[in-house]
């Protein structure tokens, strides 16, 4: 369920580590009080950096999603996972389909409408692009 | 492990050298009696510096003693041992190539590992001088002569002694240059053209190193040649001192 | 001794009669890192390297290893005591087997774990009786790993230790470097010119060109900081002049104005949008964008 991050998308690898364990609690492919694998495990696992991979842990237990039990590893917290953060998504899910349908109306194609997610996800100052 | 890959390093050499030594030893001693007849009917009334050399040695081989002395520790000892001990020398003391690198790596100092081949090669080139003298004197008495063991002896240590300084200069040679046939064909050049020149002018030569090693002076005089024995041996060691400090100065 | 860097170079100079091999390089390798040695082929990686295992003496500056004095000769043998070495060459002897070459080199490191060097051989597959000579440059390279990380160095120092290797091969590699690391926590120095290997594994990075460090710091950091900013323009792009700190590089082209930020990205957002373009963009560099950009801006 983990997989290898890609070193080359300019993205941390720690931070693409963090998206895909939040992601896999969100789908439910690791369930509150789950073990992680090791970071030794993980590091060999996914060629990646054992330092990274304690990093990653260490920012996810920061925002609450992990817990790091004193010799035992690292687990998902219990809270997480839970039904608020389901209809969170489910509420998401409906605002991005009314959305797309707007735009589609605009006359966009669906490429277009990627590209303007992407650059308006990675800006920096994160308030979209400059015209609006 | 050091003295292990060393011996690994340089043990064909040894053993192919001692073999052929020792069998030269052996033949010559066994071919005494043939000899004997055979320079009987040397060249007895022409002149000249080569019938004079012939002359000599077949008045010399009259006896055993002096046979033994002009054929084998002058020649058939002394002339292929100086080549083994250029081959010895001119293979080199850390090779840039053929795991050079790794040896380099290990946490030995450069000091250390060149000692180790160089007591490695010394200690082998000892055996390969005195051993064939030994069997000399070991097998004499099977063709009805005796030859002591502590003329054998002597002789092996002063080729041994006189000797090491082409072992020295080969070894000098190879920090000087990256091929290994420049260091082997310059020692040899040096030793034939010694060897050229005791010849011609023997009494100019006498403190040369052929000369210190087939031990002239131990022979005709029956006195060593103690200045050469201390001299040579301290050009051998000089030029080993030179040979690893290049070692030590190299980048690599 | 306690040394927050493990290695530290300082104005290191090496000179040869006919090139200038290393000009000043600095270099502080922090214990316990993972650190990538980035640089194209002769911008002085190698010479480095030996630099600091004592197979080179440097002409100019000081290297310390373990707070050691890599040039000199005692403390050269107490470094490479605690140090493992894979050199670009993969220098073995060759008429030796792998078992042979073990039991040699295991001969020189009182720390030597041979229960560590039978699971390497099991697990990187080394066929014990084979003679060196007769090894795929692959297999030499897992040797030269196995008779590394057997020794219980605290550092491993590794030159090029993927190249000539097909990719699942130099994965095989990295996979068994991360692993020991991960088990014996040593830090690790390594070369390449690789980039992708060193964006996967390194957590420090510094670039080299020309003997001179040029950029070093956290891997994360840079990534971080670096950003490359368009902007697009109704008519042409006008020569703009960024006041703010942290342009590496600015390039006109058309209606595109392009930026490569090395810092202070949002500052220099914030300037490119008073120029008035239609279109803003800000995204993330790549180590290799980063390298390409360094080492052709040095010409």
């Amino acid at each position: 369920m983990l997989f290898r991050p890609n070193p080359a998308s300019g993205v941390p690898i720690y931070l693409q580590l963090m998206e895909q364990v939040k992601h896999a609690v969100e789908t439910g492919a690791l369930r509150p009080g789950e073990q992680l694998p090791g970071i030794r495990r993980l590091s060999e696992k996914l060629v990646i950096n054992p330092n990274t991979v304690a990093k990653a842990y260490r920012e996810l237990e920061h925002e609450g999603i992990v817990e790091l039990r004193q010799g035992a590893g690292a687990f998902v917290a219990a809270g997480v996972g839970t039904q608020a953060q389901a209809e969170k998504f489910r509420g998401a899910t409906a605002i991005v389909a009314a959305a797309l349908k707007r735009l589609r109306a605009h006359g966009l194609t669906d490429e277009e409408i990627r590209r303007l997610l992407e650059a308006a996800l990675t800006d920096v100052s994160g308030k979209g692009k400059a015209n609006d | 492990m050091l003295w292990h890959k060393a011996w690994i390093d340089t043990r064909w050499r040894f053993l192919i050298g001692l073999v052929v030594l020792v069998g030269l030893a052996i033949e010559n001693v066994f071919y005494f009696s043939s000899a004997q007849t055979l320079n009987l009917g040397a060249v007895p009334g022409a002149a000249g510096w080569l019938a004079d050399q012939l002359r000599e040695i077949a008045h010399l081989s009259q006896s055993f003693g002096g046979y033994i002395w002009v054929q084998f520790v002058r020649q058939n000892l002394a002339q292929p041992w100086i080549i083994l001990a250029a081959l010895l020398g001119a293979e080199g003391l850390v090779s840039g190539r053929r795991g050079g690198l790794f040896t380099l790596s290990l946490p030995v100092s450069r000091s250390r590992l060149c000692a180790v081949r160089v007591a490695t090669d010394l200690a082998e080139l000892a055996l390969l001088a005195l051993v064939p003298m030994g069997i000399v004197s070991v097998v004499a008495p099977a063709v009805g002569h005796a030859y002591a063991l502590a003329d054998a002896l002597v002789y092996g240590i002063g080729v041994f002694l006189g000797g090491a300084v082409f072992y020295a200069l080969a070894l000098w040679l190879s920090t000087v240059f990256n091929d290994r046939w420049r260091p082997i064909v310059i020692s040899l050049a040096v030793a034939a053209g010694l060897i050229f020149c005791r010849n011609l002018t023997p009494a100019l030569s006498a403190f040369s190193p052929v000369s210190v090693m087939a031990g002239e002076s131990y022979f005709r005089t029956g006195e060593p040649a103690w200045a050469g024995l201390l001299a040579w041996p301290l050009v051998s060691a000089g030029l080993i001192f030179a040979a690893v400090r290049s070692i030590q100065a190299r980048d690599f | 001794m306690t040394e927050s860097n493990l290695i530290e170079t300082t104005g290191l100079s090496k000179r040869y009669p006919d090139v200038i091999a290393l000009d000043g390089l600095e270099l502080a390798v922090p214990v316990g890192s993972i650190y990538g040695l980035l640089g194209r082929n002769g911008a002085g990686k190698t010479t480095a390297i030996k630099i600091l295992m004592g197979m080179v003496h440097p002409t100019g500056g000081s290297a310390r290893v373990f707070g050691l004095p890599a040039n000199e000769a005692a403390a050269g043998v107490a470094i490479r005591q605690r140090t493992g070495f894979v050199n670009d060459e993969r220098s073995l002897y060759d008429y030796m087997t792998v078992a042979e070459m073990i039991a040699f080199t295991a001969s020189f490191f009182p720390r030597w774990r041979s229960d560590m060097a039978k699971r390497y051989v099991q697990s990187l597959d080394l066929p014990e009786s084979r003679v060196v000579r007769a090894l795929s440059r692959g297999t030499r390279t897992k040797l030269a790993l196995l008779l590394a990380f057997c020794r219980g160095a605290d550092l491993l120092i590794l030159d090029e230790a993927t190249s000539g290797l097909d990719p699942a091969a130099a994965d095989e590699v990295l996979q068994a470097l991360v692993a020991h690391v991960a088990g014996d926590g040593a830090t690790v120095f390594f070369s390449s010119h690789q980039i992708g290997e060193i964006e996967q594994i390194a957590d420090q990075v510094a670039i080299i060109d020309r003997g001179r460090s040029v950029l070093a710091g956290g891997l994360d950091e840079l990534r971080g900081a670096y950003r490359r900013i368009e902007l697009v323009f109704d008519g042409d792009a006008p020569a703009a002049v960024f006041r703010g700190p942290g342009v590496a590089r600015v390039e006109r082209q058309g209606r595109v104005l392009t930026v490569l930020a090395s810092s202070n990205a949002a500052g220099l957002l914030e300037e490119g949008r008073s120029f008035g373009p239609v279109s803003v963009e800000a995204r993330p560099v790549t180590l290799k964008e980063i390298f390409l950009d360094i080492v052709s801006r040095e010409r």
